[in-house]
């Protein structure tokens, strides 16, 4: 009935969405809706917008940002247009744009992006920082590096300082950031929609994996977060363990006060009962995505302060 | 008018401006270096250099990092002994100079991307100070900077000559490439 998935996932998603069960599959049968960022470093969102309209694309508005589109007509490949390669938008799920607005940096901070690349995040912070302060980039993985070095030339970006290390040693670098981005590794269990091999790869023990190294990157951010800074956790999963359960540690373990998101309207409450588990009730202040809201793949923010 | 350069290895040698340097990039590209006012120069050192330009707040806490960056700020160009490639962003900024720069047709912005060279059927205008052997930077018909290639051609003789008239160097279709 549900093609390809493993008896465990269909179980665990049963039990977790409950009544939007249906809806949840449904959605991952269908590849999320492409988006498009229009980088105002380069060029006004409407100037792109109208080369891209005269070259046949069409987009619609997503809902929490003027710049953000998402792709509703794709004559051609959209990195085949002159205005991608000028670096003038970003593609990526409508989602990933959610973090760094959360995040709201300022052209003044320092700012730390944990998980850096491709690049998506980083040069939204970039942007919203108008190429002001300071981001400091890390990625441990030598050829995601250098994607991540190629976008910020594409995107012309100037103010990232980019290390190639484990996110958890972060500490090593003897900086504090007044802001801190964990866009942490996970199952990346809310992209089923594009990635089909996910539906019998996940497992509970690869569920229990992401959430200790999760744990381990909330507590390194911790450490060099500067008292009463911002960090913004987020993931492509739309599991407790990976996202809930993070929060209510880094909460109840590490000090960290849970605040509302800016964006709360677009996004489904935090789950404080999960699994007949019953946690804090303030994980409502989480925000997650569920794929069938607007088409995306599901998604997890939470925004914490030190 | 420069301001006040100095240049620092990511090794952690100090070492002064050397002028000579930026004589031989202004030779090469007229006026580059006027890219690096208010900036601060690193260069990052291993078997090529990479030259970087920082903004003095990001230079603070360069300096404060106990970790060599892998990269930082505006990438300006890798310089390989005689050899210097300047790095796609630069192609950005000199764009803005108006200055050795080839604009071409659609037609000749497509070929140019897919690191064909450039003929005369290409060419919509050039500026009138290039000459043979220039490195030019090629724009399309809105002044965005497509790459770097090599004049075949002198804008005092102008380019009646058959075959390619710019030798492509390199272009933005890179980074779809990659």
């Amino acid at each position: 009935m549900y093609d390809g998935y493993s008896n465990f996932l269909v179980n665990r998603f049963r039990k977790l969405f409950g009544k939007n069960f249906e809806k949840v599959m449904e959605s991952y049968s269908k590849q999320p809706k492409k988006a498009v960022r229009m980088n105002n470093l380069k060029i006004k969102t409407n100037d792109c917008l109208n080369r891209l309209k005269r070259k046949g694309f069409r987009f619609s508005k997503v809902p929490w940002a003027d710049y953000v589109y998402f792709v509703e007509k794709e004559p051609t490949s959209l990195s085949a247009t002159t205005e991608y390669l000028m670096g003038y938008f970003f593609i990526q799920d409508a989602t990933s744009t959610l973090p760094a607005i959360e995040l709201n940096p300022h052209s003044d901070e320092i700012v730390l992006d944990m998980a850096a690349s491709p690049g998506g995040k980083t040069t939204h912070i970039s942007q919203l920082m108008r190429n002001h302060g300071v981001i400091v980039a890390a990625e441990v993985n030598k050829e995601r590096i250098k994607t991540l070095l190629y976008n910020l030339e594409r995107m012309g970006v100037e103010n990232v300082i980019s290390i190639r290390t484990d996110a958890t040693k972060i500490k090593e670098l003897n900086l504090k950031f007044d802001k801190i981005l964990l866009d942490a590794p996970c199952t990346a269990d809310g992209t089923i929609g594009k990635n089909k091999r996910l539906k019998k790869e996940l497992s509970q023990k690869l569920y229990d994996k992401y959430s200790k190294k999760q744990k381990e990157l909330i507590r390194a951010a911790k450490e060099v977060l500067k008292p009463g800074g911002i960090l913004v956790y987020s993931t492509c999963s739309t599991a407790p363990e990976e996202n809930e359960i993070i929060v209510e540690y880094a909460v109840e373990k590490l000090g960290f006060k849970l605040l509302t998101l800016k964006n709360s309207r677009y996004f489904t409450q935090g789950m404080p009962i999960f699994f007949g588990e019953k946690h804090p009730n303030y994980l409502k202040k989480c925000g997650r995505i569920l794929p069938y809201q607007y088409d995306t793949q599901g998604f997890f923010v939470a925004k914490l302060r030190l | 008018m420069f301001m006040m350069y100095f240049t620092i290895y990511i090794d952690m040698r100090f070492i002064e401006v050397e002028k000579t340097r930026y004589g031989w990039l202004n030779r090469l590209l007229p006026g580059v270096t006027r890219i690096f006012e208010d900036k601060i120069i690193i260069v990052a050192k291993a078997e090529t250099e990479k030259i970087y330009l920082i903004s003095k707040e990001m230079y603070h806490i360069y300096k404060k990092m106990e970790k060599h960056p892998y990269a930082l700020g505006f990438f300006f160009a890798e310089v390989d002994g005689d050899n210097v490639k300047f790095s796609l962003g630069t192609a950005d900024k000199y764009a803005k100079f108006k200055r050795k720069a080839v604009v071409v047709n659609k037609f000749g912005e497509e070929k140019f991307l897919y690191k064909r060279n450039i003929m005369k059927k290409h060419i919509l205008r050039f500026t009138q100070d290039i000459h043979q052997d220039d490195l030019v930077v090629v724009v399309n018909k809105n002044w965005e900077a497509l790459g770097f290639g090599k004049a075949l051609f002198s804008s005092k003789e102008g380019v009646e000559q058959q075959g390619a008239l710019v030798k492509h160097i390199s272009d933005k279709g890179f980074f779809v490439k990659h």
